[in-house]
């Protein structure tokens, strides 16, 4: 009966290191962040506790619905480009080029910018960009295409600051969806497309009626990445722009980095994270949802 | 019969083995180890690194880790929430020291300061930002850097005839900018993309007509933002200047560095930039290709010598009051406040140090900044502090953004004002 009893304990020894960690780095950090969303603390003082008032004010504050529609906006462009463009980089990959070992260098050159820090990147591009000192200047202007006393100012203008910080963003990430749908496809039985070769569908129809249905909950599942990772994207941005000019790419999550670091507001800032981490998690819920659909409608 | 004499050996290698690990260096004489002091600071020059490093004492020794200048912020916020802070650390004045004096975290510094003389050692007059009712908590152990000053590419402007007037206007920078952009340079070099050039801006102009009187006023609310038509007047003279391509292009997306970079590399005749921009050349001022001058920042109409200047003397350096070693703290302290230090200052930055007598005695600038009157004249009006360390942080951050949307017209003086205002309401709530 003893012994019985010991066995039954067993498997949940192998479990307690990974739920100790999970504890330690997880749940308690997220316990203290909503602990923390309830009080007024300015990170070195006793934290006092204002019940909602962090939330209410969250709520009827313009910076952080401004905040908000950046993040969408911002999340909405990864959702739809990054994917959509690491597919054609695959396809490029996979189906264009004809040699194996152009293929292997093409994904590794793809593949680079996903190894670089972010930070790095948001500099080398804020420097790119720089209208007076740039490299776009400099090649633009040897083209006669720019007058350089009137250099384009990418970085600093608002109707182009959140697209010409996505570029980078582009460039970075489309390796990680190439990588994703170049498994994808190589995973792909060559019987279904040989077969259909017989059948008279030529290139064009066996990719688009054979392999793309098939990729979708793959492509499905990259997109569901990129939306979490844009929810969360901080450093990229923050690197290159600080949120700026004014406030143009000040996301939600520089939005809190602003609130706790530079005007000293964690009570705040947490409360504007719970926020957040709960949209982050009812679009996953949703992005699931539809995932099991494309999964029961293309597998 | 054979397991057990297995076990036996295994049981007695374990003993040795375990023995040898807690008697260790146990023939080794013992040393007494001295107390490491720990010191977090900003990132300094070469001559003042080796300087705080070079600290020898029987008693104690000094570990110095260097931090740039945002990161030292978070990193002491931390340290000091978790308990774990170093026993000597530096903070920007302002809402930031203020908060670690009221939550009891600096250690009073009165009696070491009567112990070794540090008002006498160090600026005076900066140090009633490092004090709470009465009580001293740190020093000022920096460089003093001014704001309110413009460069300018004298080889430039002599060769193409150009002249600028040593307290310019706002209207006389515009109609230069016009003139340089025509002979194919970029105006004024000015980084705003942190947002506090554009703060210090508003400084510039706010001490041309008031000081420190109003600033206060602004910060009890006896002075409303939106009321006050000296910050209307000091918004209306930046407007002006960003909207007229009075900077360069970009200035709105690049920092204080490429700034820099812009004006010694000849793209940009003007600059707009503390004193401290001396250290940021490549090997040194020598090195500069061009001959630069110095004028005042540009003047709102009927303006000629400011009322007060920024110049300030950073930073907070402090004492953990949870340190086991408070005489030894107080005793680098006091190495740092010596008159070698204020050299070794003066040897990384060409400019006047935290030392009045060192100032007094020494050659302390850069001679084509010491010539210049606008310098001299900053230097002997009422300091006020840098712009950005004067407000709340929150109403800080509101005047730099509704002042970098004001700079490419995207908001009126009075939404500005109006926005601004808000804030500051909250905060005195």
């Amino acid at each position: 009966m003893k012994k019985k009893g010991v066995k039954a304990v067993i498997p949940y020894l192998y479990f307690l290191p990974m739920a100790i960690l999970l504890a330690i780095f997880v749940i308690y950090p997220l316990y203290s962040l909503v602990a923390t969303s309830f009080t007024k603390w300015d990170g070195l003082s006793a934290k006092e506790f204002i019940g909602m008032k962090n939330y209410v004010k969250a709520f009827r504050s313009e910076k952080f619905w401004y905040s908000m529609k950046l993040t969408f906006v911002w999340t909405l462009l990864s959702i739809l480009i990054l994917q959509p463009v690491g597919v054609l980089l695959s396809v490029i990959v996979e189906y264009v080029v004809k040699r194996r070992r152009a293929s292997g260098v093409m994904r590794v050159l793809f593949f680079l910018p996903m190894l670089m820090s972010m930070v790095a990147i948001g500099l080398l591009w804020q420097l790119i960009y720089n209208p007076s000192l740039g490299l776009l200047t400099s090649v633009l202007s040897k083209l006669n295409l720019i007058d350089i006393m009137n250099p384009p100012n990418l970085l600093g203008s608002r109707s182009t600051v959140l697209a010409a910080a996505f570029i980078p963003t582009i460039w970075q990430w489309s390796g990680f969806g190439m990588i994703l749908t170049s498994a994808a496809m190589m995973s792909i039985p060559s019987e279904l497309t040989e077969a259909a070769a017989i059948d008279g569908a030529g290139k064009f129809n066996q990719f688009f009626r054979i392999t793309l249905p098939l990729l979708m909950p793959t492509i499905f599942l990259g997109m569901t990445i990129n939306m979490i990772g844009a929810f969360k994207g901080f450093d990229m941005l923050y690197a290159m722009t600080a949120g700026g000019p004014a406030n143009y790419t000040t996301l939600t999550s520089i939005f809190i980095y602003k609130l706790s670091f530079t005007e000293n507001k964690f009570g705040y800032a947490c409360a504007v994270s719970v926020i957040l981490i709960l949209i982050v998690i009812v679009f996953t819920m949703i992005f699931n949802a539809a995932g099991r659909k494309i999964d029961e409608r293309f597998t | 019969m054979f397991m057990k004499k297995r076990k036996l050996l295994a049981a007695m290698l374990a003993g040795v083995l375990g023995v040898s690990c807690f008697t260790g260096c146990s023939s080794e004489p013992k040393t007494e180890e001295k107390p490491v002091i720990t010191v977090w600071c900003e990132s300094a020059n070469e001559s003042m690194s080796k300087f705080m490093e070079a600290f020898k004492s029987d008693d104690f020794d000094v570990d110095v880790v260097y931090y740039s200048s945002e990161d030292l912020k978070n990193q002491v916020r931390i340290a000091l929430a978790s308990g774990e802070a170093p026993d000597i650390m530096a903070a920007n004045t302002g809402e930031f020291f203020n908060s670690i004096m009221t939550a009891g975290q600096a250690l009073k510094l009165d009696d070491y300061a009567k112990k070794y003389g540090w008002k006498d050692k160090v600026e005076e007059s900066y140090l009633d930002s490092m004090s709470k009712d009465g009580t001293l908590y740190g020093l000022p152990l920096q460089t003093q850097s001014a704001w309110g000053l413009m460069f300018y590419n004298k080889d430039f402007f002599d060769e193409n005839n150009l002249e600028i007037s040593m307290y310019p206007t706002v209207a006389e920078i515009t109609e230069l900018s016009g003139k340089i952009k025509e002979l194919g340079k970029q105006p004024i070099a000015l980084g705003n993309m942190d947002m506090w050039p554009g703060m210090l801006l508003f400084g510039d102009f706010l001490t041309q007509e008031n000081g420190q009187e109003m600033i206060d006023a602004l910060n009890d609310g006896s002075e409303a933002w939106d009321d006050s038509e000296t910050v209307k007047k000091c918004l209306e003279n930046i407007a002006q200047l960003g909207q007229n391509g009075c900077f360069q292009t970009g200035f709105e997306a690049q920092d204080h560095s490429v700034a820099i970079e812009s004006f010694v590399n000849g793209t940009s005749a003007m600059m707009y930039m503390g004193t401290w921009w001396l250290t940021y050349v490549d090997g040194g001022i020598d090195n500069l290709d061009f001959e630069y001058a110095t004028v005042a920042s540009p003047r709102m109409e009927g303006v000629e010598v400011s009322n007060s200047a920024q110049i300030w003397c950073n930073q907070a350096t402090f004492v953990n009051a949870d340190t086991e070693y408070a005489d030894f703290c107080a005793q680098y302290i006091d190495y740092l406040a010596s008159d070698e230090a204020a050299q070794a200052q003066y040897e990384g930055a060409m400019q006047p140090t935290f030392s009045p007598d060192y100032n007094d005695n020494k050659l302390v600038i850069d001679p084509q900044l010491a010539d210049s009157e606008a310098f001299e004249t900053d230097y002997t009006l009422p300091r006020v502090n840098y712009m950005d360390w004067n407000f709340a942080t929150s109403v800080t951050e509101a005047v730099e953004i509704e002042i970098s949307k004001l700079m490419v017209g995207d908001t009126t003086i009075d939404e500005a004002v109006k926005e601004i205002q808000a804030v500051a309401a909250e905060e005195l709530e």
